[in-house]
């Protein structure tokens, strides 16, 4: 499949900042002032990914993983620092006005309606900025009406709406012009839930029905497991994982645990084909490893010790969600513990005998 | 599935079409805020008033001062109050969908997510505030005139010389206030600079006091910046302080400095949008 065929694709996309931190000791500010000290962060560091057209894909990754900037990059607001970027086979910063008009996005809460304005005028402002044929405009809110009812407060102005209103039309006003490409950062963010689930259906009709790609980032795991296919895990500006939920949950720990409760404190806790969790006296969990099931743990508790209560839990897509964040955070220290042995180790060879 | 439309790439209709909405989006906002429609004239008659008595009474005991006569100070001095209510809504900073609360709140990333460029959007919003703020201005000069408080035009050829020059010297005032704005993206927040700016523009443009009476010093400082080019100059040919011989000199000089600050804010912008920074990753 060439790059024209699909919706995002990104090969060795890189963004560095430049970030100025301050002097430490006497006078820091005036030093910061006359003399500043430049760091340079790399927030997204050779991702390489590819989205096909009509999926709706999940951009997750912890606060500060580099997900925001990666839109920022594919729709064209940020220029990367390095690496290729092409989104529906334009690249987004070099032919920005061509990519806006094909791409749809709202930024969590910020508002790109007019505040003091009623929606629909909001929506007229846009439909003339996007030069939206009247006809387009009409079915387009007929459509997001009907499952998300901005009819009932779309006279409104945006300032008197609440959150989960707001947010309902600032998705329809992301996609009034009829983008292939929809990238939503957060939007759900503070919604109840009948608006979430609303928002939802929404989303999934947008995709199925009107065949949009559409990026989500989201930290509201029921969200990604209600709505997208597949997930693209971000961490420290580098992809960690691409595939299903099912493969991220096999991939990190996803098999059920394990709660036991005993009639007296147990010592040694040592069964086959387990790891202890947490062991706290009378209580404890375990989890198999290997090729034993849920059930092989039962079976060897209740046989070798006095178990009152037990019962096996299925593992939750947050619990899931914070290993892999954990042992990325993990992997990531090892990193730098190495790269800083290497730092040492190379400044003690060249150190003059 | 449907086959998704996009919009068709602009032919002149739509454009004007989207220059239009984009104008009115500030009478929309005032209309949203009765009040100020209220407010707005009341202090400007206010305002008028009180410069009214003070040079009146400047002039009790003196025909001609720093130059000019009374009829010709307070025309100066009223009309400059009049001229800068034209870019009075410019320098509200908290206005939702100013360009310096967009940077801050970081809702700016959607002006560059439209398919027209950012600085095109500020002129059309800009644009829209500057014509509604002149119908005011308009309705006090016609007030003004009808009231006999300041001198009507000098013939046909001085109302024509003032009208360019006062076309040129919004332009320059319009560059001036948008280089502000574009500091935003460096600055992040810039509400202590637009006050300080918008000070500095009045006091030597000659909205406080007319220029004539500056002290030489400040009067030195202004004739070397831009800002006396905004209001002074066309009001200067409007009382005949500048005589209309000089007009071509003066309208050279207000269109030198439009283009000299119409090519610094294409720079910053485009600077500006390698630096789009938005708060959250």
């Amino acid at each position: 499949m060439s790059d024209a065929d699909l919706a995002i694709v990104t090969r060795g996309l890189t963004k560095t900042f430049t970030v100025a931190r301050r002097h430490e000791g006497r006078f820091a500010g005036f030093r910061s002032l006359i003399d500043p000290i430049h760091d340079r962060r790399t927030v997204v560091d050779d991702l390489t990914m590819t989205v096909e057209k009509g999926e709706l894909v999940a951009l997750l990754g912890p606060n500060g993983a580099g997900k925001s900037t990666s839109i920022k990059m594919l729709t064209g607001v940020l220029t990367p620092s390095a690496g290729e970027v092409f989104v529906d086979g334009r690249v987004p910063h070099r032919d920005r006005i061509a990519n806006a008009r094909n791409i749809g996005a709202v930024f969590g809460q910020k508002t790109q309606l007019w505040w003091d304005l009623p929606v629909r005028q909001s929506f007229a402002i846009l439909r003339d900025i996007f030069d939206v044929p009247q006809a387009v405009y009409d079915r387009q809110l007929a459509d997001f009406d009907a499952i998300l009812e901005l009819s009932d407060f779309w006279d409104t102005p945006v300032r008197h709406l609440s959150l989960g209103q707001r947010v309902r039309c600032e998705i329809a006003g992301a996609m009034l012009h009829d983008p292939a490409i929809v990238f939503l950062d957060e939007p759900t963010i503070g919604m109840d839930v009948v608006v979430k689930e609303q928002t939802r259906q929404f989303l999934r009709s947008q995709v199925e029905e009107r065949g949009r790609t559409i990026v989500l980032t989201t930290h509201d795991m029921t969200e990604v497991a209600r709505l997208c296919e597949r997930v693209l895990l971000i961490n420290h500006g580098r992809l960690m994982f691409d595939g299903t939920l099912d493969e991220l949950k096999a991939a990190h720990g996803g098999k059920p645990i394990v709660n036991v409760t005993f009639s007296e404190p147990v010592s040694a806790l040592e069964v086959p084909g387990t790891k202890v969790v947490s062991h706290d006296g009378i209580q404890a969990v375990l989890a198999p490893i290997g090729s034993s099931t849920p059930e092989d743990v039962v079976r060897a508790l209740i046989s070798r010790f006095p178990v009152v209560n037990i019962g096996v839990v299925e593992t939750n897509l947050e619990d899931v969600m914070r290993d892999v964040y954990l042992s990325t955070l993990d992997e990531r220290n090892s990193d730098e513990r190495d790269g800083d042995q290497r730092a040492v180790e190379t400044s003690t060879d060249r150190r003059p005998a | 599935m449907t086959v998704l439309q996009v919009g068709t790439t602009g032919t002149e209709a739509p454009r004007a079409r989207r220059s239009w909405r984009i104008l009115r989006i500030g009478l929309l906002n005032e209309r949203a805020y009765r009040v100020r429609l209220v407010v707005a004239p009341v202090t400007l008659a206010v305002q008028l008033y009180l410069y009214d008595r003070l040079w009146t009474a400047v002039f009790s005991h003196t025909r001609v001062a720093a130059g000019l006569t009374l009829r010709q100070t307070l025309t100066y001095s009223l009309m400059a109050l009049l001229l800068a209510r034209i870019r009075w809504n410019s320098r509200t900073f908290n206005v939702r969908d100013s360009l310096s609360v967009a940077v801050r709140e970081g809702t700016v990333v959607y002006w560059f997510l439209r398919p027209i460029s950012p600085s095109r959007f500020y002129m059309w919003r800009q644009s829209g505030d500057m014509i509604y703020g002149a119908f005011w201005a308009l309705l006090g000069y016609i007030v003004l005139l009808l009231a006999h408080i300041i001198a009507p035009p000098r013939g046909a050829s001085g109302a024509a010389v003032f009208a360019a020059s006062l076309l040129l010297g919004q332009m320059v005032l319009y560059y001036l206030g948008q280089l502000v704005d574009i500091a935003m993206f460096w600055l992040v927040s810039n509400s202590a600079i637009v006050r300080m700016y918008y000070f500095i523009q009045d006091l030597l443009s000659g909205v406080f006091v007319p220029l004539p009476f500056m002290p030489a010093l400040l009067l030195a400082c202004a004739t070397w910046l831009p800002f006396s080019f905004g209001i002074n100059v066309p009001l200067s040919l409007y009382v005949g302080r500048t005589p209309i011989g000089h007009a071509a000199r003066e309208l050279a000089l207000q269109a030198l400095w439009v283009v000299t600050l119409a090519v610094i804010s294409r720079l910053l912008w485009s600077r500006a949008g390698r630096r789009v920074m938005v708060q959250g990753g």
